[in-house]
């Protein structure tokens, strides 16, 4: 019996000396865009939410481009536009329409920390101007994220989302 | 190694005294044993001396070892009296009784300032590394020029100056031509050297050196060295070589030099670039020194070669307050002063250690690299100052970018040595090799255009990366390449040079029959660029001296852009949106490197000048992601010398074209931050301001003025007024009626007036109306 119990207990040893210590992969960081409603009516808003998840190194600063259809949608200024929780609402955030182009800059201020994890980055109101189906996106080459140094945050493996709101 | 040095006293500017016959009359910086003060302390001491005829009150006068703090030191309610030497301790020492300043004197060279209670500069010097227990004082005292000397202390300087042993005052001089005559012992003397040197580990092998046909010294070791230029010559008669003198015979020296290397000007068809950049070094640095000589073995001349002064203990004996510290050299395959842990192993790959080789301790170097490479920021030139010799640094650096002499830190990471100065204080940096300076070597850069700041590879060269990181260093930097290119590397000088060596060397090259280049060669690199093997462009020397110094020039008028300091005012605040909403979606240029962070980052100006600075993220356009660099450079202040273009916020007139822009901006701002609400603020007033109504009846200068074909005319009218307006030549003749007897409305109104039917000269416009008129001149240039 001696004998099975010393084989037993080297087993379990040599089984637990062999397991790999588990450490956690890193979670793919993602950008992600959803819309409250994505069928309305002409004259009626939905909501675009842009939200960042997974975020390892602090972003300081984000600037985008996000191209939507403005003969379908319709988007006017700042007013359409509400900071998220991600860089909180003490930041500078400069959003313009340009022919289907949102561009859009949101800076935390000198002294703040950077921010991490997962959020939302701000939302975005639009209107149903006529008809039709609009893509929402944002291309990589049109976003930078910045840290607290004003130097660009390389996040080649993110994962960019998209939306699409249909107007009736 | 226990010779005490004295070293080059570079005395700058013997200050005579403005009105007041006081002057700084000796000093020394390194007292050892000579004359201590009332407790007994081996301390600095300043030597005044009134070299007037009436006594001078020396009440709130100063002293002082830095420029910018003239009054560091102030004397109390003493007076000098005429022909009196007085005393000052240099000890920081100010709670002894007796006149004892707040700082010491630096043994590696500093300055002293003697200035009035109203900082005007009486008298000053400059001085380089000084030597133990000898001072420098003037003679005649009071005016004359400095000299090293023993101490006189309190009492006149006799005059008798201390001559310094110099071991390469007989070889060295840019001029020189020598002879070595090489007598060995066996026939195949090549091939020997050659085994020697690649099979047994750069072996030397013993010969009969005559020098100069006159001294004849046996025993001396000689072998090849080099290692791209021994590799590129090796099938050539015309080798690099090196003597070494007490190989064999300890304490035996060719004039007291241990080593002779004999460069065989490999990729230098001028035979001058060592020589003209290593007297160009040794105006800014410690550097070798440089002669020629003609080698011979026996009586077969084996060719014409440049002489390169040893960096050595003799060298450092003649350049630092001691030679007996660790001297490394850094290594062929780079060695770019990275952090690489703690142990000597971790470097011995990238560095040779050069002197106490049995002691090998490696310990100050690994913590000088560590310093460098750790030190934060915000204290990084204080702290390195304590570990390593920046303004050395800085002053290389600037030569190689000058010189565009890439085979060095600057770009390959080799050729330079690192001295521990320990008496000095910190480690300094030496330059070698320069035989590929003026542009032979690219590094792949560009050797005309290489901008001076932003170099590819600075991710891997933290010396250079954390010096032209910091906006102070930097700014030191460039400072040493403007004055090197007006001064010791202008082209004028290089020209005068290029000429004083072809004088000199031109026989001797065209004798060379193993030279590596032919004389046409030589003739033409001289002026111009010519190709060697391999279709390598060997930069002419002259032609690059004009060409890179042209650049640099240029790059000196280079603005100067801190990101988000959008209108250069200094600091980053809401008027910084204004340059954004004036210049908004204008493009230029892209700022090469732009960073967003708080460095000031130069860049040439675009057709605007104050648009450059307005794109402040640096990518080509003015646009909402400048305001980025706003943001995370908010209320941060830098000092600036070049124009500020803050904009007047109620200057109305010129808002005016760009109310659209700051309307976009101000619709389009979000945030609840304070420079959100400071902004939005500021474009509220600029948006709503409206012209109030004038309470006069004016007409303004007309803007511009003098103009080509258009002119604005601005009038104000106190009331509703019918009004006209006329031009007229200078005869009194009308030219043309812009207004004829028309209402206007109380207020701020703007005509303009089209030019371009009438010539040049001076005309008038008459504001009028039922009550009173008004005349301005005008002035039309075509």
């Amino acid at each position: 019996m001696k004998y099975y119990l010393g084989i037993l207990i080297v087993m379990i040893a040599v089984m637990g000396c062999g397991k790999k210590s588990t450490k956690p992969t890193p979670e793919i960081p993602k950008l992600i865009m959803t819309v409250d409603y994505s069928n309305i009516g002409v004259g009626q808003s939905s909501i675009l939410t842009i939200t960042l998840e997974n975020i390892g190194d602090p972003i300081f600063a984000i600037s985008l481009q996000l191209t939507y259809d403005h003969s379908i949608l319709s988007f006017s200024d700042s007013l359409d536009f509400e900071a998220g929780d991600f860089l909180g609402s003490n930041v500078i955030a400069f959003v313009r329409e340009e022919s289907s182009i949102i561009h859009l800059s949101i800076t935390k201020l000198q002294g703040q920390s950077g921010a991490s994890g997962s959020g939302i980055i701000c939302l975005l109101h639009f209107n149903g101007a006529v008809g039709g189906i609009s893509d929402l996106n944002i291309a990589r080459d049109n976003l930078r994220f910045y840290d607290s140094s004003g130097e660009l945050i390389d996040m080649p493996n993110l994962e960019i989302g998209s939306a699409q709101i249909q107007v009736n | 190694m226990g010779r005490a040095t004295i070293i080059i006293l570079t005395l700058f500017l013997f200050g005579a005294a403005s009105g007041q016959q006081l002057a700084i009359n000796e000093f020394l910086s390194q007292n050892d044993t000579t004359v201590a003060d009332q407790n007994g302390e081996y301390n600095d001491w300043i030597e005044l001396y009134n070299y007037g005829a009436t006594p001078i009150s020396l009440a709130n006068y100063h002293l002082s070892d830095k420029s910018d703090n003239l009054a560091k030191w102030t004397f109390p309610d003493i007076v000098i009296d005429s022909g009196v030497f007085l005393i000052v301790w240099a000890d920081e020492d100010t709670t002894q009784a007796g006149l004892h300043a707040n700082f010491k004197l630096s043994v590696t060279g500093e300055a002293i300032y003697l200035s009035s209670p109203q900082l005007n500069i009486i008298d000053h010097i400059v001085f380089g590394p000084q030597s133990s227990d000898i001072s420098a004082g003037r003679f005649p005292d009071g005016t004359g020029a400095f000299k090293r000397m023993y101490p006189s202390f309190g009492v006149p300087n006799d005059g008798s100056e201390i001559i310094v042993p110099d071991p390469g005052a007989e070889i060295y001089g840019d001029t020189r031509v020598h002879t070595f005559r090489l007598h060995f012992n066996i026939e195949n003397w090549a091939d020997t050297l050659k085994h020697y040197f690649e099979d047994l580990g750069k072996e030397y092998y013993p010969v009969t050196v005559t020098f100069d046909d006159t001294l004849v010294i046996g025993s001396v070791g000689v072998r090849y060295k080099g290692n791209s230029s021994y590799a590129q010559s090796r099938n050539t008669p015309k080798k690099p070589f090196k003597l070494k003198f007490d190989k064999y015979q300890t304490e035996q020296t060719l004039l007291g030099l241990h080593f002779v290397n004999l460069h065989n000007c490999i990729n230098d068809p001028s035979f001058m670039r060592e020589a003209i950049s290593y007297h160009i070094a040794r105006s800014i640095l410690p550097a070798p020194r440089t002669a020629y000589a003609n080698l011979y073995v026996d009586s077969t001349l084996i060719g014409f070669y440049v002489m390169a002064e040893q960096v050595d203990p003799t060298f450092l004996g003649g350049q630092f307050a001691t030679n007996e510290n660790n001297l490394y050299k850094a290594g062929n395959d780079g060695a770019n002063m990275e952090y690489k842990g703690s142990h000597r192993s971790d470097y011995e790959s990238d560095y040779s250690l050069k002197t106490n080789e049995n002691d090998n301790d490696w310990s100050r170097f690994i913590r000088m690299i560590y310093k460098l490479n750790h030190t934060p920021d915000n204290v990084f030139t204080d702290t390195m100052s304590l570990y390593l010799d920046l303004d050395y640094c800085i002053r290389l650096l600037a030569f190689n970018m000058v010189l565009s002499n890439f085979d060095s830190y600057t770009g390959s990471g080799r050729n330079y040595y690192l001295y521990d100065d320990q008496i000095g204080g910190n480690f300094k940096i030496i330059p070698w090799d320069l035989n590929e300076s003026f542009g032979v070597f690219t590094n792949g850069w560009d050797v005309i255009a290489q901008d001076a700041v932003n170099l590819s590879n600075l991710d891997n060269r933290p010396l250079a990366n954390r010096i032209l990181s910091n906006d102070s260093l930097q700014l030191v930097y460039l400072n040493y390449i403007s004055q090197m290119i007006s001064g010791p590397a202008s082209y004028d000088s290089v020209s005068a040079m290029v000429g004083r060596l072809r004088l000199v060397i031109e026989e001797y090259v065209q004798a060379d029959n193993n030279k590596l280049y032919d004389y046409q060669h030589f003739i033409d690199n001289i002026e111009n660029d010519v190709t060697i093997g391999m279709g390598k462009v060997i930069p002419g020397m002259k032609a690059f001296s004009q060409a890179r110094n042209a650049n640099l020039s240029l790059q000196s008028t280079y603005l100067r852009i801190y990101p988000g300091d959008t209108d250069n005012n200094g600091v980053v605040n809401a008027l910084d949106i204004l340059p954004i909403g004036i210049f908004f979606l204008i493009e230029g240029h892209a700022r090469a490197g732009a960073k967003i962070f708080w460095l000031g980052q130069r860049t040439p100006s675009w057709d605007t000048p104050a648009a450059t600075y307005a794109d402040a993220n640096g990518d080509g356009v003015i646009d909402e992601n400048d305001i980025v660099a706003i943001g995370v450079n908010w209320g941060n202040i830098h000092s600036t010398t070049a124009q500020s273009n803050e904009i007047n916020p109620v200057d109305i007139e010129y808002l005016r074209p760009y109310m659209s822009n700051l309307q976009t901006i101000y619709k389009n701002l979000s945030g609840d931050s304070e420079p959100v609400k400071q902004i939005k603020a500021l474009l509220q007033t600029i948006l709503d301001l409206k012209p109030a109504v004038p309470s006069e009846f004016v007409l303004s200068q007309n803007y511009p003025n003098p103009f080509n074909l258009e002119t604005n005319i601005n009038f104000s009218l106190d009331k509703d007024r019918r009004i006209s307006i006329a031009i007229y030549d200078i005869t009194g003749k009308l030219i043309t009626r812009l207004i004829a007897n028309q209402s206007f409305s109380s207020g701020s109104h703007n005509i303009r007036y089209d030019a371009s039917n009438i010539s040049s000269g001076i005309y008038f416009y008459r504001l009028s109306s039922e009550e009173e008129s008004i005349i301005h001149r005008m002035v039309v240039v075509k």
